[in-house]
């Protein structure tokens, strides 16, 4: 028998929705690693590992989302600075009209059943 | 001169980058040295020099294990096509280094090839084909030199020979005349070309040697002699005009590529149209 393996799909989840967690992030100001890390993780635990943001960011800059950049922001030393780009925008922007509606859509699947049928054990 | 920081020299964060730096083998190059550096950074921030070991372990656990960056990053990523050269066994490579090999040595063959001198024409071996235009023939002084002059045969065939001198080492094969010359043009007639079949020296005579028609080939390090004719029409020209060549241009293939050859002729060669009765511009 087939068993919701919550902890997987929250993982799934996660890995979807990362992307545009930290590019709405990078949205606000620029950033660097640390950074990032920590408001996503004070966000909601949004990331399975702090690491997992790295692979993440080179990602995104390939795909010409956002920009590194190093530079010594609070005068103690040199970091690496990621910035969102004109398409990292815009890509934002869809992603948001897309959630919306995907959120609305499975939000009325799970929360209003439309008849109640008896559990199978 | 910078050394490793603080955090890279803790016993335990060097531990972690060991691990990272064997799955780190797994990516390209590049991508390993910027995923490292990252982490180093994001080490280096988060551990300061209070930091307790305690402090140090939870830091790296959060990280999550080598294998698992290393895994997200090659997931992440597209595949790169030079990553999946890296991955090809010893006999692509090898099969590689062939075909690398014989385009280096056809590339050779063939910059070779294109790089062949053209014909070469040799000083004072020029002159009218016919016996009796170089009977009538006057020399003139001109700009350029000497000029050899002769009168137009209207309706006749007549032409001029000279000598080429392949110097290169391939084969030339002359196709015929490049009509681009300009000789053409000045006749207004076909221009037939045709080469000697016997490795002429310089004191060999062109009335003797048999001519072939083109295309014919002049060997490497050969000479032979060019002859050149062509049909005057006539009514061409009106009397006294003189019709002079000092090049001549050939189509000449040498190995795979033919050329436009443009040969200066020994002397010029001139002719002067005489009149003719019933022709209209008399």
């Amino acid at each position: 028998m087939w068993r919701m393996d919550n902890g997987r799909a929250l993982t799934e989840l996660r890995r979807g929705v990362l992307g545009p967690c930290v590019l709405a992030l990078l949205e606000e100001r620029p950033r660097f690693g640390l950074e990032l890390v920590r408001d996503l993780d004070e966000a909601g635990n949004l990331l399975s590992s702090d690491g997992t943001v790295y692979p993440l960011l080179n990602r995104l800059r390939d795909s010409k989302l956002v920009t590194s950049e190093w530079s010594d922001a609070d005068g103690q030393r040199a970091r690496r600075y990621y910035t969102i780009t004109l398409t990292g925008l815009q890509a934002l922007e869809g992603f948001r009209a897309d959630w919306s509606q995907f959120t609305s859509v499975v939000g009325s699947v799970l929360g209003q059943p439309t008849r109640r049928r008896k559990a199978v054990s | 001169m910078t050394g490793p920081t603080t955090a890279e020299t803790e016993p335990r964060v060097a531990d972690y980058l060991r691990s990272l730096d064997g799955a780190l083998t797994r990516l390209p190059r590049e991508d390993a040295a910027e995923l490292r550096q990252q982490i180093v950074e994001h080490v280096s921030d988060s551990i300061g020099p209070d930091s307790d070991d305690a402090h140090v372990r939870a830091i790296l656990q959060r990280l999550g294990a080598p294998t698992d960056l290393v895994a997200e990053s090659l997931q992440s990523r597209p595949r790169r096509r030079w990553q999946a050269v890296r991955n090809w066994r010893w006999q692509r490579w090898v099969t590689l280094g062939v075909v690398v090999a014989a385009l280096g040595c056809g590339t050779g063959y063939v910059v070779d090839m294109v790089k062949q001198p053209a014909l070469q024409t040799e000083a004072f071996t020029s002159g009218w084909y016919y016996a009796a235009d170089g009977n009538h023939a006057h020399d003139e002084d001109n700009a350029n030199g000497d000029e050899t002059i002769i009168r137009e045969r209207p309706g006749e065939e007549q032409g001029f020979v000279f000598i080429v001198h392949n110097t290169s080492a391939w084969p030339e094969t002359i196709l015929g005349a490049d009509h681009e010359s300009g000789l053409g043009n000045n006749f207004q007639s076909t221009v037939t070309v045709a080469l000697g079949t016997s490795n002429a020296d310089l004191n060999s005579s062109y009335r003797t040697d048999p001519y072939r028609a083109t295309p014919a080939v002049v060997p490497p390090g050969q000479i032979r002699w060019l002859r050149v004719t062509w049909r005057q029409l006539r009514c061409q020209h009106p009397p006294h005009v003189t019709t002079s060549e000092n090049a001549f241009g050939l189509r000449v293939k040498i190995g795979w590529f033919t050329h436009h050859q443009t040969l200066q002729l020994p002397e010029t060669l001139a002719s002067t149209s005489v009149f003719q009765p019933n022709c209209p511009n008399n």
